[in-house]
């Protein structure tokens, strides 16, 4: 009758009293494994999320609200904040939109209105999308990141723009337009307030030439857009308005610099978003209103909310469960022991070792508690399964692009759309919790200890039982 | 030569403001192959002093001695393991196990070398105080208080110790019963050669043994007396 055996004899002898703690474990255990089973859902749904919305960030622009006088500053600012970003650790590519309008000219004269697109990476978002593609003529090739550094003065123009099926002879169909040098003009808008007081509108024209290099396809838009890198379209504006000052106009409007589109960054890492997000904000401060900065995580806030709350509940109830199991397990367990005071006054009398003695008991609650956890694993999970199932039911979790809230501009950078690509089920999937194998682990290792746990006071009492009054008392 | 001794045992109890003193330097000897029965009105201190032998209370002052060596330098709970049987007036079984369980367990406790053949051991033991193979597998409900106190006594020998100590042994049982109980005692001392000390508050069964030790109340001492008639 070693102390191991003594345990097995006694679970089994005493069939009332193991089925007792068998109960009482199985019922706390249940509580703490449905939270358990509920906070990894959380967790599923939340990664799911933060997947769905990527490690993107953009800054757009709300041109309506941009200062129209004294640009020079705010536009030298923007250029070298976003060129900054970009440097960030953390990002693993990021570009810029600028962009003018105006015109390409064909051979025999005839002009052709285009926007000039500029660009800052060989690969821009669009061409990484698939929404723009290179199109398949001999040749025709993207920018070099030397053409982009040098703002060169080559293009890839938007295949409409070569087509002759649209009636456009601006350039050749065939591969010789391809390496042709093609004039340009870029159209500036501006306002002049004569004697009268009263507004004159006007328009300043630049000419200038591009290389072409290539053509493209635009398969969302067929507006006949014309790339360029950006340097090259802020060199052009450069000079437009050298030519505009000696007309003596005055070039400190907005007008006569590109317009600012957009900026965009990928991350490398979800993980780091936040701390891009801080640097982010902290330039867009020292920018006048109109710039708006927003990244997955502003996405991820706005749909993440019924989620955090279901987490934030399961956590409180788990906390309460592990704290009630505390309590509760170590007054049954008291209970059980008081209730064998002579069983353990008679294995001190026999001069029984305490570790022994305490190894007898811990034994036989280990055994009872593991069968109850096993059982509580199984029936939490069904616990916890109903009740985010039914949190599903009340809650639409992912919100629709118009609930969104105001966004400036579209860009390829912004999150919405790319949850809106990614698909609504994949996450609501991850409602679905399933048991796991890490499930299970992480419930033995919570539950055993617990129960190991709320042993201590019983433990220290039972050692601490004087025999003599046991077992000596009774006259 | 004396297996267990004890030098100015002194013991009180708290009793209101003032200590009550149970044992006032208590020194007597004990020998193998004797009976000897602690003897006393009830209240008088025996229970005590038998609780101070057994080693589940310490005294206050004073020492004891087991083959001269103090129980404290032993360890008291080694000393419980492998020296001493005790045996008392509840008899004190394990409920859900058998008679045989019972002794086993003791039997499992002990450093005493008796763990081979654990079992024929235990039941040879229990068939030497009256208990059968059959009655031995039995539940300790299902043992009447006689059959119990005989399992008790067995548990108590089974470590193989040469001391026995029992409170009240006969206190529960019948005359009849208690009569056979005390010849146990008595052979297990004559014919095994075991000191045996057993307390008990009646003079006719105190008679019974070699040597009585009657508690003074007024002294809190021994008064030792020898039985001739035996
Ligand atoms: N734990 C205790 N606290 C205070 N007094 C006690 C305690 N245990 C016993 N006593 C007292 O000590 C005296 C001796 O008790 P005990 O040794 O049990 O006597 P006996 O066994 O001879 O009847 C009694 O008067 C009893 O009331
Ligand atoms: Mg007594």
């Amino acid at each position: 009758m070693k102390w191991f055996k003594r345990s097995l004899l006694s679970i089994t002898r005493r069939p009332g009293k193991s089925l007792l703690l068998f109960l009482v474990v199985c019922a706390m255990v249940s509580l703490l494994a449905g939270s358990l089973s509920i906070i990894n859902t959380a967790n599923n749904v939340k990664n799911e999320l933060k997947r769905g919305f990527g490690a993107i960030a953009s800054i757009s622009t709300d041109s309506t609200l941009l200062p129209e006088e004294n640009y020079e500053t705010i536009f030298s600012n923007y250029i070298s904040g976003v060129e900054t970003l970009r440097q960030n650790e953390w990002v693993d590519y990021g570009e810029y939109r600028l962009s003018a309008s105006g015109y390409a000219c064909g051979d025999l004269g005839q002009e052709f209105s285009a926007v000039f697109l500029g660009m800052s990476l060989p690969q821009s978002e669009q061409f990484r999308s698939g929404e723009w593609e290179l199109s398949g003529q001999i040749n025709s090739r993207n920018f070099t990141q030397k053409e982009l550094d040098n703002g060169e003065r080559v293009a890839v123009v938007n295949i409409s723009l070569a087509s002759t099926s649209s009636g456009n002879e601006v350039f050749s169909t065939g591969i010789t337009s391809i390496g042709n040098t093609i004039p340009m003009k870029i159209q500036i808008p501006y306002r002049e307030v004569n004697e009268q007081g009263f507004n004159l509108y006007h328009t300043f024209t630049y000419e200038f030439e591009l290389k072409i290099i290539g053509t493209f396809v635009d398969h969302k838009s067929d507006a006949s857009s014309i790339l360029i890198p950006n340097h090259a379209l802020i060199d052009i504006m450069q000079e437009a308005r050298e030519e505009a000052q000696k007309q003596g106009l005055n070039t400190e409007s907005r007008r006569f610099y590109p317009d600012i589109d957009y900026a965009g960054y990928k991350m490398k890492d979800p993980q780091h978003l936040s701390e891009f997000d801080a640097e982010a904000k902290a330039f867009i401060s020292t920018l006048p209103n109109g710039f708006h900065y927003e990244s997955s995580n502003t996405n991820y806030q706005k749909n993440a909310g019924p989620v955090e709350n279901l987490d934030l509940i399961a956590r409180i109830i788990f906390i309460a469960a592990l704290v009630a199991t505390l309590l509760i397990l170590g007054m049954v367990i008291t209970y059980l022991i008081g209730d064998r005071k002579k069983e353990i006054g008679i294995y001190m009398s026999l001069g029984e070792k305490s570790h022994s003695l305490i190894s007898q008991f811990l034994m036989e609650i280990l055994i009872i508690s593991t069968l109850a956890i096993g059982t509580a694993g199984i029936s939490g999970y069904f616990l916890g399964n109903g009740i985010s199932d039914y949190m599903m039911q009340i809650q639409s979790y992912v919100k629709r692009e118009q609930e969104l809230g105001i966004r400036a501009q579209y860009t390829p950078y912004n999150s919405s759309e790319t949850l809106e690509k990614y698909s609504r089920e994949n996450i609501l999937a991850e409602y679905q919790n399933e048991i796991n194998a890490q499930y299970f682990l992480i419930l033995f290792v919570v539950g055993e200890s617990s129960v190991l746990l709320s042993c201590l006071i019983p433990m220290i009492y039972m050692i601490h039982l004087k025999p003599k009054e046991i077992l000596l008392g009774g006259e | 030569m004396s297996i267990l001794e004890t030098k100015d045992l002194f013991f009180t109890y708290p009793d209101g403001d003032e200590r009550k003193i149970i044992l006032n330097e208590v020194s007597v000897s004990f020998e193998k192959g004797k009976f000897y029965t602690i003897l006393g009105a009830s209240g008088s201190g025996k229970t005590t002093f038998l609780s101070l032998i057994a080693a589940l209370d310490q005294p206050e002052r004073g020492e004891i001695l087991f083959h001269e060596k103090s129980i404290r330098e032993i360890g008291y709970e080694k000393y419980r393991r492998n020296h001493i049987g005790i045996v008392f007036q509840q008899y004190n079984l394990i409920p859900y196990m058998t008679g045989l369980e019972n002794v086993m367990t003791a039997m499992s406790i002990t450093d005493n070398s008796v763990q081979t053949n654990m079992k024929a051991q235990a039941l040879e033991i229990l068939e030497s105080v009256g208990i059968n193979a059959t009655k031995a597998n039995r539940k300790i409900n299902h043992l009447s208080g006689g059959e119990q106190q005989r399992v008790a006594i067995a548990r108590a020998l089974s470590t193989n110790v040469d001391v026995l100590l029992a409170d009240e042994p006969t206190g529960n049982l019948d005359a009849k019963t208690s009569k056979t109980i005390i010849d146990l005692f008595k052979t297990l001392a004559h014919e095994k050669n075991k000191c045996v000390i057993m307390v008990t508050h009646s003079e006719k069964i105190a008679q019974e043994s070699d040597v009585i030790l009657k508690l003074n109340s007024d002294t809190q001492t021994f008064e030792v007396s020898q039985n001739e008639m035996v």
